[in-house]
């Protein structure tokens, strides 16, 4: 239960956008996509057979993507939504247009620099063990 | 195609979501994404600060600021997901009463405990905090100053606090909040293995066939850990999960068997389970054989209440932890009155479903994973509770392999890392070593390079006994880090709030936000938090996680490492060590204890071109060495060779997490496991090598009762928890407006029929009375979770309702851990 109003101050020059999971069973894929375009604000942009869906959503309140993600959860077939991304921006930057001719692809911008660790590495001798202080 | 900003924002977020799905977006979004310049930001790995699961985040900055998270999908904890805590971490930093200047309490200029917050300058805050300690010191020695902190504090920090007190001021008097959620759990492990922590991890949930959750709401507590097991009993059917607990909350919902006991008699179930196994004929002789002692406990001993306390003074062996040997014989006479009958009678969980239960752990084809927090751990018997649970695996040999698995969760981020793997409680060193013991001590002074016999070998006050001491004007000095003691500690009224306002004492609390328990202290300090700083937290599962210092700290605040080591500038020797020592070691004379604590050679040994040029990194910069590879580097010296192996730091900044030992370069997932721990010699199996002879002990320890029960006149239980969107006691979710609107105050649940029985309705204000104190709230008869009949539960992050003013504070004899699980109140319509 929500009683709590948003407290006006925290509506700020602010949006934020978010993106999650929703599964559903297979079978109610259709269904639930049907529900979810129903709903105002929510953005489809992927899916599979297996009943998963890429939802994006924008509000001015962090608060509203939560009662969102309530209402999608409610929808008959939906398992549980998952969260992934969440962005806050300046309300007024965002319906700056972009320049396209500074193309990098994102991959690089977005991964944190880590180096992969190789797989099946020697397990560790045996012989280097030894008892522990207690 | 004209694209906007907002345009290539949600187009991101979409193709994070998508590569967490495994799905593939249509050819046009990513087109979008190629022109990411746009949403230029700057993407870093930290696990998330919330809680002892260890997510991996991916954090995001722009101009200074921490802008947008996601779960990190290459991080194998949470593979990409977060939970509502997660989600919203751009936010905490950022609420709007963030402290960003000391605070001391002034009249007219000067300080005056019962005078007014006023901003300082730090010059300021360490000269009167400098004068207090000195005072302290001169009058009392090291019993008369404190420190308290927590499982939230990095490993650095906790790892310079236990240094500045243990071997600065030499005062054991340093405990963590951990030994509110922790310390029983810990006591478990030293008295069962001989070593601490699990000996498995999160893989074990992709690999068990059933699970048992004893007490633990994981569905809310431990959601993205509750999302695994989800998917392991919804993909495959022949998985069942068994959920006991004292009520019924969220995580029933995924119960194949659920089981609501009586408060305090999961004693009663374990031995019941340890009594069907042996006479169902399921005891893994050739296990216990080889790797196996039996021991029985002696018993009545206690509430860890004050010696002079009526229950205190009945008890026939106080606080002792004593046993003597038995054998698998007498073990089985010993449990043999605990029938299902019996149980079903002691807890109110039917005999059938207690058998169902008991089936799990017998029957040796099944893989069983138990899974336990608070409701085991806040106990008067927590240790013994500890120890029952692993008498079930160690009886069927269920243990330290894929699926077979004891699993004591975790509350703090770093819980394990820092409280119990550094060593920060008052009767530890680090590396699981203990004041009390001359070898450990004398280890801990070669490897700190201090004079030999310096370190005090008497164990200090912990948290409650504290708490205690500043109300008796034992201690006067008090400097609290990363928690809300005076929000979360148990009987606030007449212990806690005492001993902060009595005019003896000067209590000091570093904190990001004025907390109840920064307000109730003398003097406030800023301090930088999570990313503000750089950090290393270790999770549930053994897992060292290293992040680095990714934004600035606003206005004057600096993380707790910064104030702890420029403190010790301000400290000689002359003024804190004996002076016999320094005449027999005439190389300290005169020094700093940041000299001889910091500056020793080791901890300044790496220069600030090790630190990484694309990141901040403010305490290095200002000491003028890479002082958190340093401090780390110390510390994993205590480990290494000893099974508590630590990569070089370094590597951390590469991985995303390694669970210790790290031997040869590689983690370990099972421990004690011959193949998968390295310490494991060929041929024997399992090897249990915290102790002596390489055997674990299965406890003989019988049922006793809690300290209060309900009577007459207080007539129901009490209980109290979390509830999901505020973890701890709240004071970083209360400061991110959805959560708090999510659930803004807490309620005490009831059954509807309890409500009935007294003329009440969901909604009424009623006061919840304990013997010790009262607190006004709504009752809710409805919603997440569900109490049995005579059964009330309160959540306990509501900073205006304090629930733990009405709590007992009887503890664990053994751990010293408060139980905060049960006492007995009446409820009153106000």
């Amino acid at each position: 239960m929500r009683t709590n109003k948003i407290a006006l101050d925290d509506v700020t020059e602010e949006s934020h956008i978010s993106s999650f999971i929703v599964f559903c069973k297979a079978d109610k894929h259709q269904t639930v996509e049907k529900a979810l375009l129903a709903q105002a604000d929510l953005e489809i942009h992927g899916s599979d057979a297996q009943g998963k869906f890429v939802v994006v959503t924008e509000a001015k309140h962090q608060g509203i993507i939560l009662d969102r993600i309530d209402l999608i959860s409610a929808i008959e077939g939906v398992i549980n939504t998952s969260m992934v991304y969440h962005q806050v921006a300046a309300l007024d930057e965002l319906d700056d247009e972009i320049d396209q001719t500074d193309d990098q692809p994102i991959e690089q911008i977005y991964q944190p620099q880590l180096c992969e660790v190789e797989d099946g590495e020697a397990p560790a001798d045996a012989e280097t063990a030894t008892q522990t202080v207690q | 195609m004209k694209l906007t900003r907002r345009d290539v924002i949600k187009a991101q977020a979409a193709a994070t979501a998508a590569t967490v799905a495994g799905i593939s977006l249509p050819a046009s979004a990513s087109n979008i994404i190629t022109s990411s310049k746009a949403n230029k930001l700057t993407w870093s790995k930290a696990p998330c600060r919330f809680c002892g699961t260890g997510c991996g985040i991916s954090v995001a900055t722009k101009d200074g600021k921490v802008v947008a998270t996601h779960g990190d999908e290459k991080a194998p904890v949470n593979k990409g997901l977060s939970c509502v805590k997660g989600y919203f971490l751009s936010k905490i930093m950022y609420g709007k009463d963030r402290i960003t200047t000391p605070m001391l309490r002034k009249t007219d200029g000067v300080y005056d405990k019962e005078g007014e917050f006023t901003p300082v300058s730090w010059n300021e805050a360490f000269d009167i905090m400098e004068e207090k300690f000195k005072k302290v010191l001169k009058e009392k020695g090291p019993e008369g100053i404190s420190m308290f902190g927590s499982g939230q504090w990095t490993v650095h920090e906790g790892y310079a606090a236990v240094k500045l007190m243990k071997a600065g001021f030499l005062s054991n008097n340093i405990d963590p909040n951990a030994r509110h959620c922790m310390a029983s759990a810990v006591g478990g492990f030293m008295r069962t293995f001989g070593i601490d922590e699990p000996m498995g991890c999160y893989d074990d949930m992709e690999a068990a066939d059933a699970f048992v959750l004893w007490g633990s709401n994981m569905a809310e507590m431990h959601p993205i850990l509750w999302t695994r097991i989800a998917d392991r009993r919804l993909s495959n059917p022949h998985v069942k999960v068994a959920v006991l607990s004292t009520f019924e909350h969220r995580s029933f919902d995924l119960a194949d068997i659920p089981a609501v006991f009586t408060p305090q008699t999961d004693m009663v179930l374990l031995n019941a389970i340890a009594n069907y196994i042996i006479e169902s004929g399921n005891v893994n002789h050739d296990f216990i054989n080889k790797h196996v002692n039996f021991r029985e406990g002696v018993t009545d001993i206690g509430y860890g209440l004050r010696p002079t306390h009526e229950l205190q003074m009945k008890a026939k062996n106080p606080n002792s932890g004593a046993s003597s040997p038995i054998d698998l014989d007498a073990f089985a006479k010993f449990v043999k009155s605990y029938t299902f009958e019996y149980a079903e009678e002691m807890s109110g969980v039917p005999a059938k479903t207690i058998e169902k239960i008991a089936k799990l752990y017998a029957d040796p084809k099944i893989k069983v994973m138990s899974l336990w927090t608070m409701g085991v751990n806040q106990h008067t018997r927590g240790v013994w509770t500890n120890n029952l649970l692993y008498n079930i695996h160690l009886l069927t040999g269920k243990i330290a392999e894929p699926g077979n698995s004891p699993f004591s969760l975790t509350g703090q981020p770093s819980a394990c890392g820092t409280a119990r793997e550094v060593g920060t409680f008052s009767h530890r060193l680090p590396a699981d070593m203990v004041v009390k013991n001359p070898k450990h001590r004398a280890l801990s002074e070669k490897l700190w390079k201090i004079p030999a016999g310096i370190l005090n070998g008497k164990p200090g006050s912990h948290a409650v006994k504290q708490i205690r001491d500043l109300k008796d004007s034992k201690i006067n000095v008090c400097w609290n880090q990363v928690n809300n003691n005076v929000q979360a500690g148990a009987n606030i009224n007449e212990e806690i709030l005492p001993g902060y306002r009595n005019p003896d004492n000067f209590i000091i609390t570093s904190d990001a936000y004025p907390t109840v328990t920064a307000e109730a202290s003398d003097l406030i300090l800023p301090s930088a938090m999570w990313v503000e700083k750089e950090g290393a937290f270790g999770n549930a599962e053994r897992r060292t996680q290293v992040w680095y210092q990714l934004v600035n700290a606003p206005g004057d605040a600096r993380s707790d490492l910064w104030q702890l080591i420029e403190f010790s500038k301000r400290f000689t020797t002359d003024e804190v060590w004996p002076a016999k020592v320094l005449a027999e070691n005439p190389e300290f004379k005169s020094k700093t204890l940041y000299e001889v604590l910091y500056k020793n050679g080791q901890v300044d040994k790496f220069p600030l071109d090790q630190i990484s040029p694309n990141y901040e990194n403010q305490e290095s910069k200002d000491f003028g060495f890479y002082i958190q590879k340093g401090l780390f580097e110390e510390y994993a010296s205590f480990g290494r060779g000893h099974g508590h192996d630590l990569a070089d730091y370094d590597r951390y900044h590469k991985e995303r997490g390694l669970r210790w030992p790290v031997v040869n370069g590689v983690e370990t997932k099972w421990r004690f496991k011959e193949g998968s721990d390295p310490y494991v010699k060929e041929g024997t199996g399992w090897q249990f090598y915290g102790k002596k002879d390489n055997k674990a002990i299965i406890f003989a320890l019988p049922y006793e009762p809690p300290a209060e029960v309900p009577d007459e006149e207080f007539n129901m239980w009490l209980s109290t928890g979390r509830v999901l969107e505020h973890w701890h006691s709240g004071s970083m979710t209360q400061r991110v407006p959805e959560l708090f609107k999510a659930f803004p105050n807490a309620v005490c649940f009831m059954h509807p029929e309890d409500a009935k029985k007294r003329g009440m309705r969901r909604g009424d204000e009623v006061k919840v009375i304990s013997r010790r104190g009262e607190i006004r709230t709504r009752i809710e008869t409805r919603g997440r979770n569900k109490p049995p009949i005579g059964l009330v539960f309160v959540p306990w992050f509501d900073a205006s309702q304090l629930i733990n003013k009405v709590t007992l504070d009887a503890t664990d004899p053994l751990s010293k851990q408060t139980d905060y699980k049960k006492c007995a109140v009446k409820i009153e319509k106000v």
